[in-house]
């Protein structure tokens, strides 16, 4: 059975257009003007047990309302969902115990005390008793060094060792499934890793189905192998990241380091440059040339280093998204 | 139900904790009401000195009435304060959060705001409501305590129906926060008994604004000076008021739009 | 005076935005007025007076203490503390502008949204529910009784502002100040009239500035107060203004200090 079957899924937000004012919103209560916003179209996809996929898309292609339905936050409007064998929206308590839902700038963790009331707060809700909740902090503890963190108020703690604090948290009670919104915002990079890391372990050790979105590239290239693709509601792209690659850009990116300076209209010759100071250039050049261009460029320039890469993600994301390339 | 118990304990030693870094607000807070309830008593004491009864009321059924209103409202707060804030929790992202776990969460956000200051402005209330209770000429029957303690829990119920219907407004328009100070305004309506207003507002107060329901009812149960018919009909509207308010919340989740994308 | 009446209107708009304590605060004043209105009407119907006091005199004081509620004792300068835990003083420190005169204007432009709401209400109370109000004794004495709202309304935003100072030292000044502003509400006058408490607890009050705020201007407005008292009455105001101003610019001077010291 899939972690996640959504089928046709729909929201289509009512938009009320309240007056001003508190007269405004008395009035709204009677009488309302509405306009639809639809913010996820039509979305089709299952997600395997221990899967870990990543939703891409520009802000307001629908990824954070469709996490938002998985979680039961919100009423879909149409299709359907079912998620660890459960529709979201009922809130049944056996569903709300095995997963979690941790968005990268909200916090759960109560601002003036030390974590660990929180997290005492959360063993309490998740029925957890003394001897298991021991257990998972020392299991976090020992993932993410809380240790010298339990006792200083979240107000104190650093953006990256509170986001280690709100993963903590919010996986206390081993949920099956975790839905990751922009988890590695704001972060500086050494933090980053850390949380990457640790997802990757999660997702290997534990298989943990995690879903996650995220605008940070190098998050969806480390740790993802299926992507999403979402935009203005719809799915463009379900399958793996190289793929998406393949279908989206017709073109790899070949580099070349040179051992004397050649003037620009020399570089021109072997396709559109993207890249030029005299002694490095980089080409886009279509996947069914490489190998004869490459060999061009071998024999007609002073080649030091040639390497033949993909485009970095964040340009073929920009490229989707930007000429619609559907 | 241990559960419960064990995340009430938990919600109220996380508030707890955090009202100790303000002691000073609570501690200001705490005097403030005991000297408005103690201001009260004295003018009310002075005017039944010159006046001594009013529509057939002695100045203890008075006092009676008055702390009945006292505890009623304290012991809102107590349980239900949280709920004023639920327009706050969404703004914050608190409230994704709370409907996402699994516990219910009208419990934890009422429970989210328990201060244990509330509990004792209860201790004069107590000692008074003895003292009133010594002086009413022929005492009280157990009856009628019995009954007091069955309205006043009713009243509690009347009390969670309307900060429901209150944040489940909040959900929906993500407005409204000022109408739960609206209803606490309301509620001081009720210090003293609700036979002191015009028949319309009488009216008005046992029905659509149920301030006498909520506390005149209770204070006359104990004094049996309430009818059966009106026992039965402070349990019904009880009722009535709070499957409605659980039914709103439910259909305001339906149409809840969580803040940010 | 430009940059006052800029504020002026900017704070008009920023205290329809955040309405929720100006209707908290309308809602409470009138839970109070229809409280007492009907207390006392029941009580002192076909019944004498109470300490002096007949239905209609005890009517229209609690009636024109209503009004006064809003008149003087309404305020905004709770907010100070915040502004100064946010740190915005520093701001407005640096501004060609005093922070008293800030305030003030702050004060009038919510004062006058209360005001004009008081009026409405007022005049659908006395339409809907017709009560014996009576007018001033004389036009002398309502001239009287106006000239001493406003110094009780000056009286009062000085005792307002000196509490929204405190907010130098702790950034936790609205518990002791909601204590405070009950005992004032208290023994101003602004539930019941101050000479129904026994006589000792009067003699203390006659010491405190509180009853000049309500209950004083409307002994002249009810005559309770005769010409021969009125000088007394209004020059014990104008004493209390000059004390108080002094005390909130000696506060102000050391609060700001011990904000410079500690660097903001």
């Amino acid at each position: 059975m899939p972690a996640i079957e959504a089928v046709n899924l729909a929201k289509t937000y009512v938009v009320s257009q309240r007056g001003e004012g508190f007269a405004g919103s008395l009035k709204g209560l009677f009488t309302r003007e509405t306009r639809n916003v639809e913010a996820v179209k039509s979305v089709s996809f299952s997600v395997e047990p221990g899967e870990l996929v990543a939703f891409l898309g520009p802000n307001g292609a629908g990824k954070t309302t469709t996490l938002k339905m998985l979680s039961g936050l919100l009423y879909p409007t149409g299709g359907t969902l079912k998620v660890l064998g459960h529709v979201p929206f009922e809130k049944k308590q056996d569903y709300l115990r095995r997963f979690s839902f941790v968005m990268g700038q909200k916090h759960q963790l109560w601002w003036e005390l030390p974590a660990l009331d929180t997290f005492r707060l959360n063993a309490a809700i998740f029925d957890l008793d003394a001897k298991r909740y021991r257990r998972r902090l020392d299991e976090l503890n020992e993932l993410l060094q809380l240790d010298p963190l339990w006792n200083t108020p979240v107000k104190k703690l650093s953006l990256g060792q509170r986001m280690k604090m709100e993963l903590a948290c919010a996986l206390l009670h081993e949920p099956e499934l975790l839905l990751l919104d922009e988890p590695t915002i704001g972060l500086d990079v050494v933090m980053q890793k850390t949380l990457r890391d640790f997802v990757t372990r999660l997702n290997r050790e534990k298989k943990t189905t995690i879903l996650l979105t995220s605008h940070n590239m190098e998050d969806i290239e480390t740790l993802c192998r299926r992507v999403i693709v979402v935009h203005h509601g719809i799915i463009l792209f379900d399958g793996d990241l190289p793929d998406l690659v393949a279908r989206f850009v017709p073109a790899k990116q070949v580099t070349a380091v040179l051992k004397e300076e050649r003037p620009r209209k020399d570089i021109e010759r072997f396709g559109a440059v993207q890249e030029y100071n005299g002694l490095r250039a980089a080409w886009e050049v279509p996947r069914g040339d490489i190998s004869s261009r490459v060999s061009d460029i071998l024999n007609q320039l002073p080649v030091a280093d040639l390497t033949v890469e993909e485009m970095p993600l964040e340009d073929v994301i920009r490229r989707i998204f930007k000429e619609g390339a559907v | 139900m241990k559960r419960y118990f064990r995340i009430w304990a938990a919600l109220a030693h996380n508030s707890l904790r955090t009202q100790l870094s303000t002691k000073m607000a609570s501690g200001g807070y705490l005097i403030g009401k005991l000297l408005r309830m103690g201001f009260f008593l004295t003018y009310l004491m002075a005017i039944f000195k010159q006046l001594p009864s009013l529509k057939g009321y002695s100045i203890h059924q008075m006092v009676l009435f008055f702390m009945t209103f006292n505890l009623i409202d304290v012991a809102a707060q107590f349980l239900f304060r949280g709920l004023y804030g639920v327009k706050y929790l969404i703004e914050e992202g608190d409230f994704d959060k709370i409907i996402t776990q699994p516990a219910h969460p009208l419990f934890r956000i009422s429970s989210m705001g328990v201060d244990f200051l509330d509990l004792f402005t209860l201790v004069p209330v107590g000692f008074i409501t003895a003292w009133a209770l010594s002086k009413i000429p022929g005492g009280v029957t157990p009856g009628g305590v019995a009954l007091y303690v069955l309205l006043i829990a009713n009243s509690l119920l009347i009390a969670y129906a309307f900060h429901v219907f209150i944040g489940s407004l909040s959900v929906r328009t993500h407005e409204f926060e000022s109408a739960i100070w609206v209803y606490r305004d309301i509620m001081t309506l009720g210090r003293f008994p609700v036979t002191i207003y015009s028949d319309l507002l009488r009216g008005l107060f046992v029905t659509v604004i149920p301030v006498g329901v909520m506390v005149s009812f209770p204070a006359q149960a104990l004094m049996g000076l309430l009818s059966w018919k009106g026992v039965l009909y402070a349990l019904a509207l009880a009722v009535v008021l709070h499957l409605g308010a659980q039914r709103f919340w439910k259909t305001s989740l339906r149409e809840y739009t969580s803040i940010s994308t | 005076m430009r940059k006052y009446l800029t504020l002026f209107i900017m704070s008009w708009q920023k205290q329809l935005e955040v309405r929720s304590d100006f209707i908290f605060e309308r809602g409470r004043s009138l839970a109070v007025l229809f409280s007492l209105y009907y207390l006392w009407s029941s009580l002192l119907t076909n019944r004498a007076d109470v300490a002096g006091y007949s239905r209609s005199e005890m009517l229209t004081y609690v009636v024109m203490m209503t009004l006064l509620r809003a008149w003087v004792l309404s305020n905004v300068t709770d907010r100070i503390p915040s502004e100064i835990a946010q740190g915005k003083l520093s701001d407005l420190l640096l501004r060609p502008i005093s922070h008293f005169g800030y305030w003030a204007t702050q004060d009038a432009a919510s004062k006058s949204l209360a005001i004009g709401s008081v009026c409405i209400e007022m005049s659908l109370f006395v339409f809907f529910i017709r009560p014996p109000l009576l007018p001033p004794t004389s036009v002398a004495a309502a001239g009287a009784f106006a000239f001493s709202t406003l110094l009780a309304m000056a009286m009062y935003f000085q005792m307002s502002y000196m509490l929204g100072v405190i907010g130098f030292w702790t950034a936790q000044s609205w518990g002791p100040r909601f204590c405070f502003e009950v005992f004032l509400e208290f023994s101003a006058g602004a539930y019941f009239p101050v000479d129904l408490l026994p006589g000792a607890a009067q003699k203390v009050l006659a010491w405190l500035p509180f009853p000049y705020l309500v209950f004083h201007p409307l002994s002249i407005y009810l005559g309770k107060a005769g010409p021969d008292q009125w000088l007394s009455i209004l020059g014990h105001q104008v004493m209390w203004i000059g004390v108080l101003t002094l005390a909130s610019r000696g506060l102000w001077g050391a609060g700001l200090r011990r904000y410079a010291a500690e660097g903001g």
